[in-house]
């Protein structure tokens, strides 16, 4: 029993570096606009789309794609920002900006849509030299695709987080997700700097869709599920904070594999449901979280 | 002068609907509603339902339509269900107040034609439904028929089939069942358990896994720890394709890996498994390879496949036998009454192997007092170099196909 709970955590551990990568998305964008982004699933499956196109059509390695799909993807999520939140934004200035986030949810099912319209309900699947790939650790096995997965994953957190604090623009990121209006008043545009956060959070979708691409399935809904899974993530590593993103989606990683094993996956899912609602009862802020006044 | 014609016409139509009363206008074109999903997720289905039923619509009419009702034609009605329940519903109604359609056919998901049927049942139109959870025709109502095998009957089908085929090889002694957590995979897996424990397999797990879960890794690592003989899963597409690969990297490697439909009998998930594809068994209504036995449906395939490409699927071939099932009564009602029509067919007594009916194979089509047909059955599949093969019954397998046996060896 406890070698498959070994297993079953370190096979989570894997998976979660996917987990953490749509997070560390859906944090981005929160942490600074204070917006849940519905979206993000949808992103991730047009990041997935754009991934299987460009291997399918051009033979590229699914894990060479960020170096297209990252700057495309930045553009669309820049462009998004632009022409469809800024505005709602600016009308909602004195409340809290609630039709953004209804704006966000219609975008993801537009999205959806348009991709069921343009690529029906197939499931397409890539077949590279990862895909069904382990290596042996001791007795335990591991999985090649998804332990790219995680290391992808700690780059990314690891670059971001440099960014984030060693940078004018991440710092302004930063501060505008602080307090806008101090931000305002110390020079910056904020608007710009959401339309940065906004690019840069779809952008990292595309690392996260290549890492998915080798080892799972590519459909339309593709990222509803996923999406749901950020959420709790976000909520547990703490809302803003990107290291909490990354260890959050590791948790939560590990805590499906170990309960699964111990019980069933159906009720680790309940379970990290009860978890989401006990962190926002009792830690709002999240382990790495900031308690906001 | 053609304005005053057409008022003329319309007139002595109106007339003639006047006198011959709601239904039994002789001439009148027979409308028969059928509810799929023509977009939403499983719009590739629905789209392979209406191209098939369309064949059986032009053999009919182009034959002279229904004798014993002076040649009448059929017109086929669509209502998209989108594949939600609430659609099917409000589609239904439609079709049987706006369209007026005389009997129905569908829904496709069982989900959808549960509630949708009950609306049909309650307007008093027959309805010959695809869908195979058994439900659907238990609870007491008197216009739902399904002609083809549900849950149960499958069931029984793919357990036999497994049982036969690895009588030679020893048999089979211990399995666990995966199986996908909404109506469908929870009503099938309780149906495969008790066979096979008739069966005298020892079932050592049970798991109603998250539909379209984004991981499963922690279910395979627990299977696999059990070593069983058979692995059977319900799963559709998407989890049908992740089991498979996680079964393969995570080395769960049974003797038999059975499936009771759904997803693992699709050509992305034998596509996209690859050679992890290989050998997995399947339980299946309808194939097309029941043509290499029987040329009439054969050459109804072949026609489907010049026109739109594809292969006539499972489900729309029940859709076909629906369709005949439904002309075979109308020529019996000689009314166009719904109640007569529904009496119609549950008088359908048809043994003939060549009746159009019989599209879906079964030893005598019939219904029971619930509208089922009791001697409906279902065929098993096995999945050789990325084909779907007939291995059973022996009656209907191919003869050139030899079983992959266990699981993973080479064909």
């Amino acid at each position: 029993m406890t070698d498959l709970l070994i297993q079953g955590a370190l096979s989570g551990l894997l998976i979660g570096g996917v987990y953490g990568l749509i997070a560390l998305g859906l944090n981005l964008v929160f942490g600074t606009m204070r917006v849940v982004n519905f979206a993000q699933g949808t992103l991730l499956m047009v990041a997935m789309f754009m991934a299987y196109w460009l291997h399918v059509l051009t033979g590229l390695h699914p894990y060479l794609t960020p170096l297209v799909t990252v700057p495309v993807l930045f553009g669309l999520g820049y462009a998004i920002q632009v022409v469809l939140i800024t505005p709602l934004l600016a009308r909602e200035k004195t409340r809290e900006p609630m039709s953004v986030l209804l704006m966000t949810l219609g975008l993801a099912l537009l999205l959806e849509n348009l991709a069921l319209l343009l690529f029906r309900g197939d499931y397409k699947t890539v077949q590279v030299n990862q895909t069904n790939a382990v290596w042996f650790l001791g007795d335990y096995i591991v999985s090649v695709s998804r332990f790219w997965a995680l290391v992808a994953l700690l780059a990314t957190v690891a670059a971001l987080w440099a960014f984030l604090t060693h940078t004018d623009l991440g710092r302004a990121i930063r501060a505008v997700g602080q307090d806008r209006q101090v931000a305002r008043l110390l020079g910056i545009n904020d608007r710009v700097i959401y339309n940065y956060a906004f690019g840069i959070s779809t952008a990292v979708m595309g690392i996260a869709a290549a890492t998915l691409v080798p080892f799972y399935y590519i459909h339309p809904g593709v990222g509803t599920s996923f999406l749901l899974k950020a959420f709790v993530i976000v909520v547990l590593g703490g809302l803003g904070s990107m290291p909490g993103a990354a260890l959050g989606g590791l948790a939560v990683g590990v805590i499906e594999g170990v309960i699964g094993i111990w019980t069933q996956a159906a009720v680790a899912q309940i379970l990290l449901f009860a978890v989401f609602i006990a962190m926002l009862f009792f830690r709002p802020a999240g382990l790495l979280g900031v308690e906001r006044k | 002068m053609r304005n005053r014609r057409s008022v003329l016409l319309s007139a002595a139509a109106l007339a003639g609907t006047a006198v011959a009363g709601r239904w039994a206008h002789a001439n009148e074109e027979i409308r028969v509603g059928v509810l799929s999903p023509m977009t939403g997720p499983a719009a590739r289905f629905g789209a392979i339902q209406q191209s098939t039923l369309a064949l059986a619509v032009e053999d009919v009419n182009g034959a002279g339509g229904i004798r014993s009702l002076g040649g009448a034609k059929l017109r086929l009605i669509f209502g998209d269900t989108r594949g939600e329940a609430d659609m099917g519903v409000t589609e239904t109604e439609r079709l049987i107040t706006r369209e007026r359609a005389h009997a129905l056919i569908g829904a496709f998901q069982s989900g959808v034609g549960l509630p949708s049927s009950a609306v049909a049942e309650r307007y008093e139109i027959p309805w010959l439904n695809f869908g195979t959870v058994d439900r659907i025709t238990q609870r007491g109502f008197r216009y739902i028929f399904r002609p083809h095998a549900n849950d149960t009957l499958k069931a029984r089908a793919l357990v036999e089939g497994i049982i036969n085929l690895g009588a030679a090889h020893g048999g089979l002694k211990t399995g666990v069942i995966l199986s996908e957590n909404t109506e469908w995979g929870k009503s099938v897996a309780d149906k495969q358990k008790t066979f096979l424990e008739q069966a005298r397999v020892e079932i050592k797990l049970v798991e109603h896994y998250p539909y379209a879960a984004p991981d499963l890794t922690s279910m395979v690592v627990k299977a696999r720890a059990l070593r069983p003989d058979l692995v059977l899963a319900n799963s559709y597409l998407g989890d049908a394709l992740l089991i498979t690969r996680l079964m393969g990297e995570y080395q769960l490697r049974p003797t038999v890996y059975a499936a009771g439909g759904g997803g693992h009998l699709q050509p992305d998930f034998v596509g996209g498994a690859g050679a992890l594809a290989e050998g997995v068994i399947c339980a299946t209504a309808w194939d097309p390879a029941v043509g290499r036995k029987v040329p009439w449906i054969k050459e109804v395939n072949d026609r489907h496949v010049a026109r739109n490409g594809v292969p006539i699927t499972e489900d729309a071939a029940c859709y076909y036998q629906c369709f005949q099932v439904l002309v075979d009564a109308l020529e019996r009602s000689k009314d166009l009454d719904p109640k007569k029509i529904r009496d119609a067919i549950a008088a359908t007594d048809i043994t003939d192997p060549n009746h159009k009916a019989m599209f879906v194979p079964c030893t005598r089509l019939s219904f029971d007092e619930t509208g089922q047909n009791p001697t409906a059955t279902a065929m098993v599949v096995q999945v050789q170099q990325g084909k779907l093969r007939l291995v059973h019954p022996a009656a209907a397998a191919e003869p050139d196909v030899t079983p992959i046996w266990p699981y993973g060896r080479k064909a």
